[in-house]
């Protein structure tokens, strides 16, 4: 197990996302991502989805009746790219609570199915 | 080009899997899906296990060489 507690370690030093973001576009996504208290980023627009996760990311946020806000990466490269290293989270679609990343796609659907996201919601006052 | 094997190497040496399963969604579109099962995801919450497998995996991800990983990451 130590060399699991290394990489452990390694891992959890690794997520100083925020940081490793220019400090005006670091300034830009912390905006984006409270300018709502739910904010999904997603690659297209919940109508015209580009992707098969944002397309499910949607779906789910609609079957669950959940109101967000969100932004369309594609409509902004700094943004594409530089929130993936604020958020230390590689892909699209991410879900934000209060300003937290709740996770993308697989996480959240995992967490459907467990039922944490409903209770998360619901604790958060937005169900 | 990432092909599963390496995917599944990376996994094995890095996360100490009792069970490592990778397969091609579709290796045209570069989708990958991977459920691994190891000690080190007890006690540890699904952000968390998800951004270890994804930090395995950091440079292809934003490379493009790998679009989307799906995971499914459970302790024993």
């Amino acid at each position: 197990m130590f060399a699991s507690r290394l990489l452990l370690l390694r891992l959890t030093r690794a997520s100083h996302g925020p940081e490793k973001v220019a400090p005006a576009l670091a300034a830009s996504i912390k905006d984006i991502i409270l300018k709502d208290r739910v904010v999904i980023f997603l690659t297209g627009t919940p109508e015209e989805p580009r992707c098969r996760f944002t397309a499910q990311m949607v779906d789910m946020m609609q079957q669950m009746g959940v109101q967000y806000s969100f932004f369309n990466v594609l409509d902004d490269d700094d943004v594409c790219e530089g929130l993936k290293t604020y958020s230390d989270w590689p892909t699209y679609p991410q879900l934000y609570i209060d300003g937290e990343l709740v996770g993308g796609y697989d996480v959240c659907k995992n967490m459907l199915l467990n039922g944490q996201l409903t209770r998360l919601f619901q604790e958060k006052k937005l169900l | 080009m990432v092909v599963v094997a390496e995917i599944e190497a990376r996994i094995r040496s890095n996360l100490e899997p009792t069970s490592c399963e990778v397969t091609a969604i579709s290796e045209e579109d570069r989708k990958y899906s991977v459920a691994i099962v190891s000690h080190i995801f007890e006690g540890m919450p699904l952000l968390k296990r998800h951004r270890m497998v994804n930090d395995l995996f950091k440079e292809e991800l934003l490379s493009g060489d790998i679009h989307a990983l799906t995971i499914v990451a459970n302790p024993p």
